[in-house]
């Protein structure tokens, strides 16, 4: 079934806009909800860890929660630019534009995707920090490396995952763009 | 005073819904496929609207969101992309060259091997070959597709060159 199919056009033009400026709301506010999360992770963290901290805390758990902290910011501020060039998706430019932009929009690895190493590493580095306890300080190496397999096994099962709905729903489109663009420009 | 969005949607829509319906049929036989498409070609007007900023002419505007909707609409299933003529398409007489009476005469009887001969175009020939029947001119079809005059006009000689002698093959 189509979206908006509920809704005819053709009878109704003026429920059809309700409709359509119904959808711009709920996706501007999808949008604003995530932030408003990542924004409040940001706030809860700040208090628990920096600004009211249990006085026992050691130094490495508070170390560990700035860390948070700056990956949440971080993550809210990407989201927002990854999500804001995703958006300006426009049908009015020429063919040929459009085609490019879509070969460039559907590709598996993105510059922008780099953004998004910093806040990783920043968690990554906060998981050891704060699971860190000088009485393990013999065991610290296999701290790191229980967090590196942690982390890295999450992040590979979630890359196996975009890899599949990739070649499901975005390569096809891509290599359909790649081969319209060149019947246009032979 | 400022036309507000939805305003001007409407007035958009009032001006060139005859368009787009006639795009929508080009591309699908079935009634309610044409009004899925038809769908689609206003909600992307309506993304798009907001960064239309009176470059080109509305009618070259929303023809491009149409020929960019449809080839999005097949997705990767666009080469099976078929293109629907019939005897009342105005401007059906811009795929032959003036002098060519006698092959604009037959056009009802050839309606078929026509309808099969553009089938065999490419998507992007098809995508052109209606634009032709919108009646537009070739810089219009430049502005639209995003290439040269000068190559379309070759394209089009060519589409055209193809249609004229599997017409007379015929």
């Amino acid at each position: 079934m189509k979206k908006h199919q509920h809704i005819n056009p053709f009878t109704d033009l003026d429920l059809f806009i309700g409709g359509l400026q119904k959808e711009d709301n709920r996706n501007l506010k999808m949008t604003r909800n995530f932030q408003w999360v990542m924004w409040a992770l940001v706030l809860i963290y700040a208090i628990v860890f920096l600004i009211i901290p249990d006085k026992e805390m050691i130094w490495s758990k508070r170390l560990g929660g700035l860390f948070y902290v700056l990956a949440f910011a971080l993550f809210a501020l990407v989201f927002r630019k990854l999500n804001s060039d995703y958006r300006s998706l426009d049908y009015g430019v020429s063919t040929v534009e459009m085609l490019k932009k879509a070969i460039i929009r559907y590709r598996f690895l993105h510059r922008k995707l780099s953004l998004i190493i910093a806040p990783i590493l920043l968690i990554d580095a906060a998981m050891v920090l704060v699971l860190y306890h000088p009485e393990l300080e013999k065991n610290i190496l296999q701290l790191i490396i229980q967090t590196q397999l942690l982390l890295f096994s999450s992040i590979g099962i979630g890359l196996i995952i975009g890899i599949f709905i990739w070649r499901k729903r975005q390569k096809p489109l891509r290599d359909a763009a790649k081969a319209m663009l060149k019947e246009i420009e032979s | 005073m400022k036309e507000n969005k939805e305003d001007q949607f409407k007035r958009i829509i009032d001006e060139n819904g005859g368009r787009i319906m006639r795009i929508c049929r080009y591309y699908n036989s079935n009634t309610d496929d044409q009004k899925d498409m038809y769908q689609e070609i206003l909600v992307n007007v309506w993304k798009s609207l907001d960064r239309f900023r009176g470059d080109s002419k509305i009618s070259t505007w929303v023809y491009r969101i149409a020929v960019n909707t449809s080839l999005n609409f097949m997705g990767n299933a666009y080469k099976n992309m078929k293109l629907m003529i019939d005897k009342d398409v105005e401007n059906l007489n811009v795929l032959f060259d003036d002098d060519e009476t006698k092959l604009k005469e037959k056009q009802e009887s050839n309606l078929e091997t026509l309808q099969t001969q553009l089938n065999l175009l490419s998507v992007i020939d098809k995508a052109m070959i209606t634009l032709m029947l919108e009646g537009l001119s070739t810089r219009e079809i430049a502005d639209i597709i995003g290439l040269t005059e000068p190559n379309v006009r070759v394209k089009i000689h060519r589409i055209k060159e193809n249609l004229r002698s599997q017409l007379a093959n015929n």
